[in-house]
């Protein structure tokens, strides 16, 4: 431990030396332009939008808050501000001293951006030292066709390279073969414990809410993290600052309905989003009485309002509430929801220093009931964090950009309290609650060292807390409690740490290609434990504790990245090896549902997980769309499943192939299509079978041996926009998912045959064959 | 008190999307053939049966091969010993009626290996009564009859129930439902269980059977059932029932006291 902290000391050190030696290389020669890029529609923030100096041949970008600041030596300057889907602006500067300029770009029409010149910034994924990123705008995903018409952000990152879905139809992903729960899903920071909506089937993102999305594979800069395998940034709309609008849009399965406004004009702006499901509403013509008493739909509602104190101060509130109900009659209940709440404040110190300073609230709670010999019984578990973050950023100049700041959470963890309408029948029974912080301070550097190489690299430092009150217990190897300690409140019961490096190194060969090389350790504390194959509620987050060690995972990825014809094809190729420390997995025949000593059930190892992804996609034209291929492994070894041996992790797939296109036909008609192909997931099926008692037992021999079949599905779309009447836009999309009808195997139950009971069989169960839907959509 | 018998009914959301199920053909390996004992020892057989079996490939026709010239040896913790004859082929049996609180240790000696297994007779718990209500609305059948059985689960100790229900002409019928209990949640309690499975109507007289189960007994059936549970709820780890047999054995060798009552439905 002791030469642990050396290093570190000697790490921390050494940036700071860095940091100190950039800070002094500030010539006064340099002067620093800086304010935020805004769409001249809306008056939002463009995220990302580029920022070039045309006679330097560099730039900057601005920031989640459309803030950027550029400091180069005095001179004449042309200086271009472009964004996709925006038309660029060219600024002629004479600069002598610093200046604020706030930038409007109005957005292209389509017919525009055939012709408008590809600009420098369009080769961002040859220059800047970041991989494994995956930025998403709804703007770009709308017209590619999913299940059931409702548009998804999860659905469409499916179909990226490296990420893999998880059971058909639903939200739940993989990332590089880490598992659903290595994925932060932060949404205006605060942390979304369940994204999907309907078993999985939706996710809670309602597309109308979001403005922008970033998907990192694992290496995300350090001042990311909390989870092993990816982080999904995803970024509320701020609201129309300019005039009022709604927009919204009817489907089959659920309606939307957002109208923005501004606050002050150009000052402050609001959003209100709403989404309801009524697929319930069809149960009424059922005949079945059970179905008739069904109650099952989703809603969500995200709001935001942002006001601009002053030129140096802008405030941002941000909410969202989602829920689940289903109800089947009084014979079973499923619930569940996430609330969160952001407090924004951005802050400029000067035109170099941004700060950031975030207040959030992020809680989920989900339960079940199920009727036990005519008493409802309700399991009720939850997860509620405090969170303040404080991040700054500091613009050096075009080479050098620091990052910094700290985290700390305050999480309390409700493992499970049972309520039962008649208590003597059944004993209530309240688990008690868990309270753990989990903290992080890191320090990052962007620093373009010459014109062919630039690097990212970075240092967090996390740390873990348990604190008490509560009662820990040690297990003996028949998962029997051996010991128990009681900790009083506020009393440290165990404490983690973790030193998690992050690097990117990036030579650009020329202005077409480049060779990029990163390194990240990422450390997770809170770990989700499920033991079925849907996204159920009734699967379990637990926190790090004595008896639970956080998961950590060292990845390492090398990718080539080449453009083509003026940017207009991107390509890349990756390969990565992953490394996963202290996983958690079950024994055989766990129990995990209302069990107090959840813990005596887990077993502990390691995983690994490597593969090779290809990225093709077509930026402009009439046809766009991309084709990902990812060829991969991925398994796990824990000494008490057999042995130690390595066995395919469920989510291993070998081949994992995505075809995306979208076709502007004309100027009323958009075709899209998309085609995907994974191998079969890795189950465990039975090899004979034997009887007992008079039942047929099945007989398993090793874990994952087997593969479900090859999954492979088409779906179209096709999108049809009438003329604007003045300022009313309409839109209809149809769409049908799984358009050749192809059987995929959603799950394969083995069982005795119905006549005859000496015969066994395998059954499978396909969803969704040739789902067709319709949209709506409006906006004025 | 954790049912065995989870949420089946949410496979109902898919009936909700276009769904269907098909027989398919699935390539599995071949396994060589292994010792299955099956037995359990219970305060109502005065002869203890242990059944040797093989088993079989899974997509084999269900006849398993019984194991003959098998030596078993049952004893119990005050110092009875016996050992069993082989009445039928793969059948042994001896007079050995089970009682509460004592430990039984089983042998199993045959093809040159040995197997072993230790249980110990659970306490028995007696059905209070029995009665009779009409299936709500809710469940997927209806206009019949449900049976409740009640009784008072001793306090402070763990216990473990199954509950079998049945017609007293369909006694002879094999089981399809395994549902078993413990009593987490409800210990000391005064409890009611209803059996779902089936209705009955006016007039059927109606056997109800409450076993107290040994806890490795409970164990094995508990994880059985899982493997009965399907579709969208599926067991994400399917893995063969924990037993108490050492070894490579299939099955278990189980304890259990037999508490029985019958009704006749009447409207």
């Amino acid at each position: 431990m002791k030469n642990n902290s050396k290093t570190r000391n000697k790490i921390v050190l050494t940036l700071l030396m860095i940091f100190l030696t950039i800070s002094s290389v500030l010539a006064d020669e340099n002067v620093t332009i800086s304010g935020h890029v805004r769409s001249a529609e809306t008056g939002e923030g463009l995220i990302g939008s580029t920022i070039y100096v045309e006679e330097l041949k560099t730039g900057t970008a601005t920031n989640a808050y459309g803030f950027y600041s550029l400091t180069i030596p005095k001179g004449n300057y042309t200086i271009r501000y472009s964004y996709i889907g925006y038309q660029q602006n060219l600024l002629p500067l004479s600069l002598s001293e610093s200046n604020v300029k706030n930038i409007e770009l109005q957005p292209s029409s389509a017919e525009m951006e055939e012709i408008v010149v590809r600009s420098e910034a369009e080769d961002k994924n040859i220059r800047v030292a970041e991989m494994g990123v995956t930025k998403l705008s709804p703007r770009e995903t709308r017209i590619i066709p999913v299940i059931l018409g409702e548009q998804d952000i999860l659905k469409t990152i499916q179909l990226l390279p490296g990420v893999s879905s998880g059971t058909e139809g639903t939200t739940g992903f993989y990332v590089r073969g880490g598992g659903i729960d290595q994925n932060l899903i932060i949404l205006d920071e605060a942390p979304i414990y369940s994204a999907s909506h309907l078993m999985g089937f939706f996710s809670v993102f309602n597309s109308d809410a979001i403005k922008d999305m970033k998907l990192y594979k694992g290496n995300a800069p350090a001042i990311y993290g909390g989870r092993l395998s990816s982080i999904l940034d995803i970024q509320m709309n701020e609201g129309n600052a300019k005039k009022f609008s709604a927009s919204g849009g009817l489907g089959l399965l659920a309606s939307r309905l957002t109208i923005e406004s501004p606050i002050v004009k150009d000052k402050g702006s609001f959003i209100i989003s709403g989404r309801r499901s009524y697929a319930d509403m069809f149960l009424i013509f059922s005949r079945d009485k059970a179905q008739k008493e069904t109650d099952l739909y989703f809603y969500d509602l995200n709001a935001k309002a942002n006001y601009k104190i002053n030129d140096n101060n802008r405030i941002y509130l941000s909410g969202y509430l989602g829920r689940d109900v289903f109800n089947i009659d009084d014979l079973f209940a499923l619930k569940w929801g996430n609330k969160t709440a952001t407090f924004r404040w951005n802050h400029i110190f000067n035109n170099q220093l941004f700060l950031n300073s975030s207040l959030i609230y992020s809680n989920y709670d989900y339960g079940f009931g199920y009727n036990f010999s005519d008493n409802m019984i309700y399991i009720n578990s939850g997860i509620r964090d405090l969170n303040w973050k404080e991040d700054l950023q500091y613009y050096i100049n075009t080479n050098h950009t620091i990052k910094f700041g700290f985290n700390a959470i305050y999480h309390t963890y409700q493992p499970g309290e049972i309520n039962a309408d008649n208590d003597d029948f059944f004993n209530s029974v309240f688990m008690g609650e868990k309270q753990s912080f989990e903290g992080a301070v890191y320090l990052s550097h962007d620093w373009n060292i010459s014109e062919h190489f630039s690097v990212n690299y970075g240092l967090r430092y996390s740390g873990y807390m348990a604190v008490g009150p509560d009662t820990v217990y040690t297990y003996n190897e028949q998962d029997e409690r051996v010991n128990s300690e009681a900790f009083a409140d506020g009393e440290v019961i165990q404490k983690y740490k973790e030193i998690e490096p992050r690097m990117t190194f990036n030579v650009i060969l020329n202005r077409n290609s480049s060779l990029k090389f990163s390194y990240a350790r990422n450390a997770q504390y809170v770990h989700l434990l499920s033991n079925s194959s849907a996204s159920l509620p009734t699967d379990v987050w637990i926190p790090s504790s004595k008896n639970v060690k956080p998961q950590v995972a060292d990845q390492i990825a090398v990718g080539y990245f080449r453009n083509f014809k003026n940017n207009m094809f991107e390509t890349s190729v990756e390969v990565y090896h992953k490394d996963l420390y202290n996983q958690i997995d079950y024994q055989n025949g766990a129990e995990i549902l209302l069990n107090q000593d959840v813990e005596s059930q887990l077993v502990f190892g390691k995983g690994r997980a490597y593969g090779l992804e290809l990225y093709l996609k077509k930026r402009t034209g009439r046809l766009t769309g991309w084709v990902g291929y990812t060829l991969s492994k991925t398994e796990k070894s824990m000494d008490e499943i057999e042995n130690g041996r390595w066995f395919p992790a469920k989510q291993d797939r070998t081949h994992d192939i995505s075809v995306v296109g979208m076709y502007q036909l004309n100027e009323k008609w958009n075709l899209s299509a998309n085609w995907v192909f994974n191998t079969g997931n890795a189950v465990t099926f039975p090899s004979g079978k034997y009887s007992v008692d008079g039942f047929t037992v099945p007989v398993y021999t090793s874990r994952n041996a087997y593969r479900m079949p090859d999954y492979h599905r088409l779906d179209l779309g096709a999108t049809y926009t009438p003329k604007k009447k003045k300022r009313f836009e309409s839109s209809w999309s149809f769409s049908l998912y799984n358009a050749y009808g192809r059987k995929n195997a959603f799950s394969i139950t083995f069982q005795e045959n119905e006549n005859n009971p000496t015969q066994t069989e395998a059954e499978r169960l396909a969803l969704f064959q040739m789902i067709p839907s319709v949209t709506y959509n409006f906006k004025f | 008190m954790k049912t065995i018998k989870t949420f089946i009914i949410l496979s109902g959301i898919v009936a909700l999307f276009s769904s269907c199920r098909n027989i398919i053909d699935i390539e599995l390996d071949s396994i060589d053939p292994k010792l299955v004992i099956d037995g359990a020892v219970t305060d109502i057989n005065e002869t203890l049966r242990i059944k040797l079996t093989k088993s079989v490939d899974y997509f084999e026709t269900g006849v398993y091969p019984n194991v003959s010239g098998a030596a078993i040896i049952v004893s119990d913790s005050q110092g009875e010993m016996r050992q069993l004859n082989e009445t039928a082929p793969g059948i042994y049996s001896a007079y050995f009626p089970g009682i509460e609180g004592n430990e039984y240790a089983l042998t199993v000696m045959v093809e040159a290996e040995e197997y072993t297994a230790e249980v110990e007779m659970p306490y028995k718990v007696f059905i209070d009564s029995l009665s009779v209500e009409p299936t709500p609305s809710y469940l997927e059948f209806s206009g019949g009859y449900l049976v409740n059985c009640h009784f008072n689960d001793p306090p402070g100790i763990k216990n473990f129930y199954r509950l079998k229900v049945s017609g007293i002409n369909d006694l002879e019928e094999t089981n399809d439902a395994l549902i078993v209990y413990d009593d987490a949640y409800v210990d000391g309690n005064n409890i009611t269980l209803r059996w779902d499975e089936e209705q009955f109507l006016p007039n059927d007289t109606v056997v109800v059977e409450l076993q107290t189960l040994a806890e490795s007994t409970y164990e094995y059936y508990r994880t059985l059932a899982s493997l009965f549970e399907s579709g969208m709820i599926g067991n994400a780890n399917p893995a063969n029932p924990i037993t108490n047999l050492s070894g490579d054995a299939l099955g278990y060798f189980g304890a259990f006291t037999v508490s029985r009552d019958t009704i006749v439905i009447s409207e």
